[in-house]
């Protein structure tokens, strides 16, 4: 497992990242066109203890970096930023009832949405691989203090 | 989430001598345009004070209004709400005539800033908003 101050990247899934858009993202193919994304390890450090997630609607379509969700801590408010152009076709309502879960199981039962891109070989042409990811995390880690565990 | 892009101007006129009232303005402004909203905040009175380079990130939106490190954590700057707000896509501007009456110029201020722009202009875009708010 690929981790950065603590932080674990699974290796089992791709990872866009972009600082000027606050994207620090997981996304992972499920088949049938379709990749679920959510927050890593280091993003739901970021944030803190989430108390509110609010995701577009269902067959919404959305352009890349632009907000699939809106997500709240005590201190902290931001948008989850599209990795790629796609409609969304899922969203968590476990995650309304508790956000926490984007805290407690980030790459589990933590996930943000379901995305469906046009093209999926395009989409995944700007995801990179767990150390790729780490390797890029390790500036913001350092810059922002983020620990976990 | 809303439909229709709203138009949302933020007067803030809050700043150093009340650092409490420093920090919801720009959560709020962060929340609006994560949700798609077109969020412009003008800074005016005691507001320009925080846009002035080395203030706000001395800031803590607390009573006290003092930084200081607890745990080894890096606390959260009022200077830092700012930034989010930014992140999310909110712009920032100046009033020419606070500015002017402070002795400043665009080298004072934080590199955030999208313009410098007179009253009128805030007046106008006030008139033209889908919703106004003033802290």
């Amino acid at each position: 497992m690929a981790e950065v101050n603590g932080c674990p990247l699974p290796e089992d899934r791709l990872y866009y990242i972009n600082p000027d858009k606050n994207a620090f993202i997981w996304v992972k193919e499920e088949g049938d066109g379709v990749f679920t994304i959510g927050l890593t390890s280091v993003a739901s450090a970021m944030a803190g203890r989430l108390v509110a997630y609010t995701p577009k609607k269902v067959g919404k379509a959305v352009k890349k970096d632009k907000s699939v969700a809106t997500i709240e801590s005590g201190k902290w408010v931001g948008p989850v930023p599209a990795p790629f152009e796609a409609e969304i076709v899922e969203v968590n309502d476990a995650l309304k009832g508790n956000p926490a879960l984007v805290n407690d199981d980030p790459y589990g039962q933590g996930w943000i949405a379901k995305l469906k891109p046009a093209d999926p070989e395009a989409a995944k042409a700007e995801l990179v691989d767990a150390n790729k990811a780490a390797e890029l995390l390790q500036p913001i880690v350092q810059e922002k203090g983020v620990k976990c565990g | 989430m809303l439909e229709k892009e709203l138009k949302i101007v933020i007067l803030m006129t809050s700043g150093p001598k009340t650092p409490w009232r420093c920090a919801t303005p720009f959560y709020i402004a962060t929340l609006m345009a994560s949700q798609e909203a077109d969020v412009e905040i003008f800074f005016n009175m005691d507001g320009t004070n925080l846009i002035k380079k080395g203030v706000a990130e001395k800031i803590c939106p607390s009573l006290e209004g003092n930084c200081f490190s607890a745990n080894g954590k890096k606390p959260k700057t009022v200077y830092d709400f700012m930034k989010d707000a930014k992140l999310a896509g909110v712009k920032f501007y100046s009033c020419k005539q606070a500015v002017d009456s402070m002795g400043l110029t665009e080298e004072d201020l934080i590199p955030e800033i999208d313009g410098i722009v007179p009253a009128s202009e805030f007046a106008i875009r006030a008139m033209l908003a889908d919703k106004l708010i003033t802290f």
